[in-house]
């Protein structure tokens, strides 16, 4: 469009353009990431440890099985999160592929519109379906099942729901989008040559969809895994996550060497189990799939 | 591939009900008579949104919401089509890793970001502010507006602005007459997405609220937390309604599945 001159002031035009999200970045991310890190190898109090490094505030984590119960709980959920996501958006994806026309405008649509209401909506959504006098027990009650209402809310099953209902959406695109990208004719092939409906799933339609299953399950299990509002709105107090201790060591203790510390063991399990799961599916039976893209 | 069997049919019928169950039933329950929560709703009125609207609590939170998210949408747009113009239109040695690193706020779980932010903020001797919140809004905003813009920008066909010259425009009537008018709905829906991000944001606003930068989210995230009264349905469908008006506006501009896909 326009004329920039030599190569270097091109260079230097482009660099220019960029300085402003660069400077944004470098202020607003950066930086407060690396505070983060640093703050978390210090000593409980500062001003008596003198400045120097300090692995007190991990000690601390790894060395309290209270802690430890709250991590095992949070990977232990958001994995059921991720693997429900899976099993629940599989044929879901399977169908929006599938469909034409209108069917695949409002099914789009469904699948998008929960995504743009806010997660603190959406919970207490499933505050008022679960809750004493809420929809589930209200039926439970009128069908003369119960006599009294159970206690739904505040349960690490309420979490599970609330997270499977924010997250579906985050599995159902990845894999309808690799679903997407199966030649029809790779599927008449396999009719062709004898493959009924299960050996055709089995052995075309879930292999090939294996890409948009990975990036799902990386979505969901991150999300999960580092979500607040729907633990904290469905779990409630007492029921722990690690998101809930960082909330909680940061804005209500100011412990910011451990509420540090608390961040970042939470995102380098997260990224260690997502890299093994990576491993996992590139090196498995299937890896053909990966090394095509 | 075939037609889905009815059993699909009817699997995914269930499965939109479970999608859109809890939000319909806080649009419902808004609408009860009755002083507690209730599904099904116990009676109709608005009473709860009349209620909205007279806390003071709620319309400030509301007010510093919006003005929020028009100051991201606005600044994230700016921001992100430079950068967006920069990584299109320019040689970069290594474009991927460059993209990479615009995209990676996405990467960081909110709640991190959100306790980084608050830290450095308190490190550096600053207050929580509607100002310290934009600039963390804008960091999740931002990387949005450079992909939607991008994408936009590598879609452009430059002959047409060549064309319209040799046909006599000069560069600047061309850019009016041919460029920005191609452009327009990617960079417009750039800054609807900004909006959203911003007018959603639960998790970075959690760790940087203070009174006087409450937004809408943060104010029905402490009440539900406290107790379960009608007037957060009211006020969760009041957030929701403005959302979804942003939504179509997104949706007429460049389209659903453009402004989320991955």
């Amino acid at each position: 469009m326009m004329t920039f001159g030599t190569q270097r002031r091109r260079r230097l035009v482009a660099w220019g353009l960029l300085a402003p999200v660069l400077l944004l970045y470098a202020i607003m991310l950066v930086a407060p990431l690396i505070n983060l890190l640093v703050q978390s190898l210090h000593a409980a109090a500062p001003e008596q440890a003198g400045g120097g490094i300090s692995l007190a505030a991990y000690a601390r984590f790894f060395g309290d099985a209270f802690f430890l119960t709250v991590m095992a709980r949070t990977l232990r959920v958001a994995a059921i999160v991720a693997v429900l996501c899976l099993l629940f958006g599989w044929p879901l994806a399977y169908h929006l592929s599938a469909a034409r026309g209108r069917t695949r405008a409002y099914l789009t649509l469904v699948i998008m519109v929960p995504l743009l209401i806010s997660v603190v909506v959406r919970s207490f959504g499933w505050v008022v379906i679960l809750g004493p006098h809420g929809l589930v027990n209200n039926t439970l009650m009128v069908l003369g099942l119960t006599d009294e209402p159970l206690r739904l809310l505040f349960t690490e099953g309420a979490v599970i729901v609330g997270a499977v209902h924010m997250l579906l959406p985050l599995m159902v695109l990845p894999i309808s989008a690799a679903l997407d990208n199966i030649d029809p004719a790779v599927i008449r092939a396999a009719r062709n040559l004898g493959a009924g409906p299960v050996r055709v799933f089995a052995r075309v339609l879930l292999p090939l969809s294996l890409p948009g299953v990975l990036a799902g399950l990386t979505i969901t299990f991150g999300l999960a895994a580092s979500a607040f509002v729907t633990p904290a709105a469905l779990g409630g107090a007492r029921l722990k996550f690690m998101s809930s201790l960082i909330y909680q060591y940061n804005v209500i203790v100011l412990d910011w060497p451990f509420g540090g510390a608390l961040s970042v063991i939470l995102v380098a399990t997260t990224v260690l189990i997502l890299a093994l799961t990576t491993c996992a599916f590139e090196r498995g039976p299937f890896r053909a799939v990966f090394r095509r893209s | 591939m075939n037609r889905p069997s009815p059993l699909l049919r009817l699997y995914t019928a269930l499965a939109c009900v479970f999608l859109l169950a809890p939000i319909a039933v806080v649009f419902l329950s808004s609408l009860t008579a009755a002083n507690y929560v209730s599904f099904p709703p116990a009676g109709l009125s608005l009473r709860w949104y009349r209620a909205v609207f007279q806390s003071d609590e709620f319309v400030d939170s509301l007010l510093i919401s919006l003005e929020v998210a028009a100051v991201v949408a606005v600044l994230a747009t700016v921001l992100g089509l430079l950068s967006a113009v920069a990584l299109t239109r320019f040689p970069f040695a290594a474009r991927d890793v460059v993209n990479a690193l615009f995209l990676s706020p996405l990467a960081i779980p909110g709640i991190v970001l959100g306790a980084a932010i608050l830290q450095f903020y308190a490190a550096t001797g600053q207050a929580s502010s509607v100002m310290a919140l934009v600039l963390a809004h804008l960091v999740i905003a931002t990387p949005y507006v450079i992909r939607l813009a991008a994408a936009s920008l590598i879609g452009f066909d430059h002959r047409l602005e060549l064309a319209a010259q040799n046909l006599g425009a000069t560069p600047l009537v061309a850019f009016r007459r041919i460029t920005a008018p191609i452009l327009l709905p990617a960079i417009l829906g750039g800054a609807a997405f900004a909006f959203i991000v911003s007018f959603e944001d639960v998790n970075l606003a959690l760790f940087l609220a203070s009174p006087k930068s409450t937004t809408l989210p943060v104010r029905i995230f402490t009440y539900l937390s406290q107790e379960s009264s009608p007037i957060i349905s009211a006020a969760g469908s009041v957030l929701s309604i403005l959302i979804l008006a942003m939504a179509v506006v997104l949706d007429r501009l460049i389209g659903w599945r453009a402004a989320l896909a991955k």
